[in-house]
């Protein structure tokens, strides 16, 4: 037991803590730009299984419309983009921890979250849209969905915390922690109703059609755009560049018709 | 980059913190007092004599152990609906941790009655005490001072283990945690506020588990050689 002293134990501990400190301390001596320039690579964080606007290929390639998104941004600054899947939270934390350069996923831009990563101006315009199975006849409308016995299903954390109350505030709400699983819980009857943005629902009516309806109306007025980390203007600067040209220019009703199969929706609110 | 710590922008969600917190807690016991009494008939099958109880017993706990929670939750919750029997979120999260900590606490209560020498049954039985007065009297506070650090062990893996809940839809610490942390985009800030609840949860179960061992059996100053 001599050998092991509690001394020698804890100062043997503090040297190799001390080490792995300095090693792992990143070097962020320069802005996002430069270091996306220098390195030659773009990390684009994407999330996964959320057709059509991020997927993996049975291969393990992500496709979709975020990924071209994603791909023509590399193509512009002539570097490569390389691709990290992420969840929900993450999307967020690897733009807070530097290790992504932009996260393409399905964000909405509102001003709370804001405070913490910077948004280019919006690619695509959603709205919040109720879908029910074609089976359920005794919900038709959004009258019958505001009542105690009717359960939501919505992804947690999303705009939809907000929105749903605000259209059907007696409704019963259940959480869940993404789209795939509030699908199932729909399939088995667990949620009654499920609230996504319209242009999800529309994918999964023309993919699975007379399995679903969607309720009429729509119930909210979201931006998606690209995030990456606050306080990096020349960043900012570029990316909003090209997300303003895109637009512009027709490539973006391009994409989006070869991705969705419809025409882009107006991105600019009509006021 | 650095990131900016500001706890400041979790206090306007606090207000839903102390019910997720309630749900924890309440999953948390009921999910042990369920999987101890499951546990006791599942050590008591694992000692039987007769085979077909034993292989039952084995077959229980093997199974339960070599299975992830998460796939017991998401088989309870979306397949069993499929066959008929829905149940919302908290029972089928109930139902998971019951049936998966208690094949644990068979191991464990299997174990600290291994430990018990036959001469203490033999010296019972000799005093004219009933089978069931053996256990009550001499057998199982000899077992729960032996149990006392894996039982610790399991109560914590079940109040963590809690935390899956919140795939199935319900609103524990952990589904808080996402929804005030998307609503802000400050997860690490949320992240850090739910780990210190979860330590504090943990740490009340344990104290409650030494304070009711205590009065149930007397303070554990049993001399075992330690």
């Amino acid at each position: 037991m001599k050998r092991f002293s509690a001394g020698r134990l804890s100062s043997v501990f503090l040297c190799a803590f001390a080490a792995l400190m300095v090693l792992a301390a990143p070097a962020h001596s320069q802005s996002t730009l430069g270091q996306v320039m220098s390195s030659g690579k773009l990390r684009v964080a994407i999330i996964g299984g959320n057709p059509p606007y991020s997927s993996l290929t049975p291969s393990g390639e992500p496709e979709g419309y975020d990924i071209e998104i994603a791909k023509r941004i590399a193509a512009a600054l002539n570097v490569e983009p390389e691709f990290i899947t992420v969840d929900i939270p993450a999307r967020v934390t690897v733009l807070q921890t530097g290790k992504a350069d932009i996260t393409v996923a399905n964000f909405t831009k509102t001003v709370q979250r804001s405070t913490s990563i910077a948004f280019t101006d919006p690619y695509v315009v959603v709205s919040l849209q109720f879908l029910v199975r074609a089976d359920q006849n005794d919900l038709q409308t959004i009258e019958d969905i505001n009542d105690r016995d009717v359960v939501v299903g919505i992804t947690r954390g999303g705009t939809a915390e907000q929105n749903v109350p605000l259209a059907a505030p007696d409704a019963s709400i259940a959480r869940f922690n993404n789209e795939t699983d509030i699908l199932a819980a729909l399939d088995t009857g667990q949620v009654h109703v499920m609230s996504q943005d319209n242009l999800y629902n529309a994918e999964l009516m023309k993919n699975r059609s007379g399995q679903y309806k969607v309720l009429p109306g729509l119930y909210s007025y979201e931006e998606i755009a690209i995030g990456l980390p606050a306080g990096d203007f020349d960043w900012w600067r570029v990316l909003n560049t090209w997300v303003g040209q895109f637009n512009a220019s027709g490539d973006n009703a391009r994409l989006f018709k070869e991705w969705f199969g419809y025409d882009l929706p107006p991105i600019q609110a009509q006021y | 980059m650095s990131y900016d710590l500001n706890l400041r922008t979790v206090v306007p969600y606090l207000g839903s913190l102390p019910e997720a917190a309630l749900v924890t807690v309440g999953l948390s016991v009921f999910t042990i007092v369920l999987s101890l009494l499951l546990g006791i008939g599942g050590a008591l099958l694992r000692r039987s004599r007769a085979v077909t109880f034993r292989f039952v017993g084995a077959a229980y706990v093997e199974f339960m152990r070599n299975t992830p929670l998460l796939v017991l939750l998401y088989l309870v919750y979306f397949g069993l609906p499929q066959l008929g029997l829905r149940l919302n979120g908290f029972q089928a999260a109930l139902i998971a941790l019951t049936i998966n900590s208690g094949a644990y606490m068979t191991e464990i209560l299997r174990g600290g009655l291994m430990a018990i020498p036959r001469g203490q049954y033999e010296a019972a039985f000799s005093q004219g005490m009933t089978g069931f007065q053996t256990f009550r009297y001499i057998v199982f506070p000899q077992v729960f001072r032996i149990i006392y650090p894996p039982l610790g062990n399991q109560f914590i893996q079940v109040v963590l283990g809690s935390s899956l809940a919140s795939v199935v839809a319900v609103n524990d610490v952990a589904s808080w945690m996402q929804t005030a942390g998307s609503a802000t985009f400050r997860y690490i800030e949320t992240f850090l506020v739910a780990g210190i609840v979860y330590v504090g949860l943990c740490q009340a179960i344990n104290l409650a588990r030494i304070v009711t061992g205590r009065l149930l059996f007397g303070p554990a100053h049993v001399a075992r050689g330690r």
